[in-house]
């Protein structure tokens, strides 16, 4: 213990701290594994097993490790073999066949005062940056378990493989530069647009004065079939909703769905009169909504290069993110139905009844854009 | 004809037969219509991190007493109150676990240990019996 003291005299903190800790030297250990590869070391494993075969476990492998330090520490920092001799003086004769080994660390030992002039480099080396002075670890450049060795993905099936390296492929751009840089996207939004002007969205106006303006962007999807395949690539225009304010371009927005009583009210009425039950589904509800308020929005990017600054789209229709737009759609939805001779209930305003006094009834129950028909009248069910 | 018109008016997809309308899973046969919620039920399952549970054979213990507790600790209200509005959707296809659900339902504001414990058992009955259908048939049938 003494010579622990004096030896302290001589050595930075650092190094004191490093060589002290159990747990740092297990970390060494732990460094030092992939140099079993290499011949020397190969051969003072051998000979330790050959010296101390009954020890136990444990510290067989302490003996071995702590030669393994001795080696590998001896061409990067002294201390650390001083350390492992002092701490087991025992290990100093078994270290003894291989000679890089020996003839070092004998001289630190009985002298503690020489290790330091062997090294006098190496503590000139302390001032460099840690990152400069330490060389990469060995399993840094040549990892002792590569992730190939133990994932791979030979056993999916080719489909799923399929899936797996599109899901890594494929991304959907966050903005408009992005997806420009696409061909795929840009025809997306150009059959958007088209379909937009098809469905005479909005007029071109010169903006009036003392309007406001909402803003708009492009939303980006692709929708997967159920293979994992890609079915479409989708570029949907959305009006930035939340620049409207109440009164001047929304009023109402309440728009109702249908209650669950009235869904089972229906089934139950199918089931018990044996009518046919059939499903529809609406795409692009939103879209089919007719706007009431005046609302002024802002060219859709990328499209507004050609016109005039001061151009604006008045909407006519509908757009996804607009306030009213759930409103618009059940107006535009109640009106269709009524002009084809239904009745809306009083109960549940997403009910509409026709009745029929030759060919029976036809109920219809909608819930946004998904829509339930049923009833015993086969005519008006027919071809759906 | 009906389809016709509103494929005048929209875009319109026929989907035939009913069989999946607001996560409620319809299946048609003779002897009437059957309605369940297993994929709603899995899903719940999944969020409550109840999928490896043991089940329990009854929603509740027939003697429980429940009420409003001031000492027991307080849990997230928020979960609390999503769990149970789950499970009030779930009982429109499943009125075995209504009564439970009803109890569980009336401590909304303030809902405490004790309580979270009866909800949970809810969801660890469901486990075993997933598939149940409710089913609607021709009267006196």
């Amino acid at each position: 213990m003494s010579r622990d003291v004096t030896f302290f005299e001589h050595q930075s903190y650092f190094h004191q701290a490093h060589l002290q800790g159990e747990t740092a030297r297990n970390e060494d250990e732990l460094l030092m594994l992939p140099d079993l590869s290499f011949g020397p070391e190969i051969e003072t494993k051998s000979v330790t097993t050959e010296k101390e075969p009954t020890k136990s476990s444990q510290d067989g492998a302490d003996v071995r490790f702590g030669k393994k330090l001795v080696y590998t520490r001896k061409t990067k920092a002294i201390p650390e073999s001083v350390h492992v001799q002092q701490s087991k003086p025992t290990l100093l004769e078994v270290t003894t066949p291989n000679p890089l080994i020996y003839t070092k660390s004998t001289s630190d030992f009985p002298n503690v005062q020489e290790p330091e002039s062997s090294s006098t480099p190496l503590y000139e080396n302390l001032d460099i940056p840690i990152a400069l002075r330490k060389e990469t670890r060995k399993c840094t450049t040549k990892p002792l378990y590569p992730l190939a060795n133990y994932l791979s993905f030979k056993n999916f099936s080719p489909t799923h493989k399929a899936f797996l390296t599109s899901l890594n492929t494929t991304t959907t751009p966050t903005s408009l530069s992005e997806a420009l840089s696409d061909k795929k996207w840009k025809q997306a939004m150009d059959a958007t647009m088209e379909a937009l002007e098809k469905n005479s969205t909005w007029n071109l106006v010169a903006l009036p004065n003392g309007k406001k303006l909402v803003g708009c962007k492009w939303v980006y999807t692709i929708t997967y079939k159920a293979d994992g395949s890609i079915e479409r690539y989708k570029a949907r225009l959305v009006a930035k909703g939340f620049t409207q304010t109440y009164g001047v371009d929304y009023m109402e927005t309440f728009a109702p769905v249908a209650k669950m009583n009235t869904v089972r009210m229906i089934l139950s009425l199918a089931a018990n009169y044996d009518w046919n039950l059939q499903q529809f589904d609406v795409k692009n509800s939103f879209l089919h909504g007719k706007i009431e308020e005046e609302i002024y929005m802002e060219l859709p990017p990328r499209y507004g290069g050609k016109t005039t600054t001061n151009t604006v789209c008045k909407l006519k229709k509908a757009l996804y993110g607009l306030k009213q737009s759930p409103r618009a759609w059940f107006r535009r939805f109640t009106k269709v139905m009524i002009g084809l001779g239904f009745k809306q209930s009083q109960g549940d305003h997403t009910l509409f009844i026709k009745h029929s006094k030759s060919r029976g009834e036809t109920v219809l129950l909608v819930y946004v854009d998904d829509i339930i028909v049923t009833g015993d009248d086969e005519e008006e069910q027919q071809r759906c | 004809m009906l389809g016709q018109h509103l494929a005048k008016n929209f875009e319109i997809k026929t989907l035939g037969k009913l069989k999946y309308f607001l996560g409620i899973e319809v299946v048609h046969s003779k002897k009437g219509i059957f309605i369940s919620q297993q994929k709603y039920i899995t899903n719940l399952l999944k969020e409550t991190g109840k999928k490896a549970c043991k089940p329990t054979s009854t929603p509740i213990d027939p003697n429980l007493k429940l009420g409003s507790v001031e000492e027991d600790t307080a849990v997230d209200k928020e979960m609390y109150q999503r769990l149970v509005g789950r499970l009030i959707y779930l009982s429109h296809t499943r009125p075995d676990v209504a009564f439970a659900v009803s109890l569980v339902s009336q401590f909304m504001h303030q809902p405490k240990e004790v309580h979270l414990e009866v909800a949970l058992r809810i969801v660890q009955y469901l486990k075993g019996t997933p598939g149940k259908e409710f089913c609607l048939n021709e009267m006196g049938m």
